[in-house]
């Protein structure tokens, strides 16, 4: 191994997360090259460093902080889903039935039915076909029927 | 924390904890306050946001604590919570000071500021304080893949399981972390040293005067 290679593996190497075959080949380099190991050796200065810092101290009442919010969490569920539940059902009810009230377009709207009057006496086949237009624009199908009844019968002239 | 705290795992005071017994949180709030405190203030470098932060990461595991698969790493699920919280305040803060004008308008002392760090950090002669300067200045990332793997001693494996990122993007950020600590170090040793020689030289000078 040669030394470009070894220093793209001594911070695993130093880890200790290099295979054992590579292992091997970075100790046997290691071994003769001294500008590696001085490398090396200033890779764990570095890293080690970390390891000096000083440690902090949890506060001394730091677990019972925690825990009072856990408590404090645990309160508030209890208030969003068991006490108000019944209150959100019933808000949410009266909202849906406002809705239904208040739409316009849900309000039932009266079709005028088309007198039968229209569709006899002297009627001409250019009436009958009008009518039949009309109300299959309307989608209504008893008059269609009737229309095409009465064209059959011949009750047109 | 008593001994007898410490004969059950974290999985089983995790089952009893689901089982409606909240005051068994309390073990593992003692069994990992220290690690997660002390992985947070080597991130942010500040006490009582530490202190805070943690607070929040273990309420967190609390409310997550259904997600939580028996027989996983309990230790990678907290870390992953602290992680992603330790990251969400570091993004917080960087836009808080984006939208407060710091950057533009002290950009010019910016420099300044940092050069008088380094002149205090060498005046105190203290490696410490020149480890923690050559810390923050590591990305986060960098940071976080360090901490974890000298610090909390993680293996290569864990830190993936915490972080989600793979084994080679993890190499590869130890490695440049660990290279850009030992450069920067280097270099505030080399000032430091300019520094004392300057001073030994004007303490001559005074003298010759």
């Amino acid at each position: 191994m040669k030394c470009r290679e070894t220093i793209l593996y001594l911070s695993q190497y130093q880890d200790g997360e290099l295979d054992r075959r590579l292992r091997e080949e970075v100790n046997a380099h290691l071994g003769e090259c001294q500008r590696c190991r001085q490398e090396l050796r200033l890779l764990e200065i570095a890293a080690n460093g970390i390891k000096t810092l000083p440690e902090v101290d949890p506060q001394q009442n730091f677990t019972a902080q925690v825990m009072a919010k856990v408590k404090h969490t645990q309160g508030e569920k209890t208030r969003w889903f068991a006490l108000p539940s019944l209150v959100y059902s019933f808000v949410f009810i009266i909202f849906c039935l406002l809705g239904l009230m208040l739409n316009p377009n849900l309000k039932p709207q009266i079709q005028e039915p088309v007198k039968a009057s229209t569709l006899s006496g002297s009627a001409t086949i250019s009436d009958y076909s009008a009518l039949l237009a009309e109300s299959q624009q309307l989608n209504l199908i008893e008059i269609q029927d009737r229309t095409i009844e009465m064209v059959y019968n011949g009750e047109y002239e | 924390m008593t001994e007898k705290d410490n004969v059950f795992s974290d999985d089983d005071v995790v089952r009893s904890v689901r089982e409606g017994n909240t005051r068994n949180f309390e073990i593992l709030v003692d069994r990992y306050k220290k690690k997660i405190i002390n992985f947070i203030h080597k991130m942010i470098f500040d006490y009582d946001e530490a202190q805070s932060l943690a607070q929040d990461v273990f309420l967190k595991v609390y409310e997550s604590i259904k997600k939580y698969k028996s027989q996983d790493n309990f230790q990678a699920f907290i870390f992953t919570i602290a992680k992603n919280k330790t990251l969400n305040y570091i993004k917080k803060q960087k836009r808080v000071l984006l939208f407060s004008g710091f950057l533009s308008r002290d950009a010019e002392n910016r420099h300044f500021q940092a050069e008088e760090t380094q002149y205090a950090v060498m005046e105190k002669h203290q490696q410490e304080e020149m480890l923690t300067a050559a810390l923050k200045n590591l990305n986060e990332n960098q940071r976080i893949a360090l901490i974890m793997k000298v610090y909390l001693d993680f293996s290569y494996k864990k830190i993936e399981e915490i972080t989600g990122w793979s084994v080679p993007k993890i190499e590869t950020l130890i490695s440049r972390g660990k290279s850009n600590l030992k450069r920067q170090v280097l270099s505030m040793e080399n000032s430091q040293e300019n520094l004392q020689e300057r001073g030994k030289k004007n303490v001559l000078e005074v003298r010759v005067i």
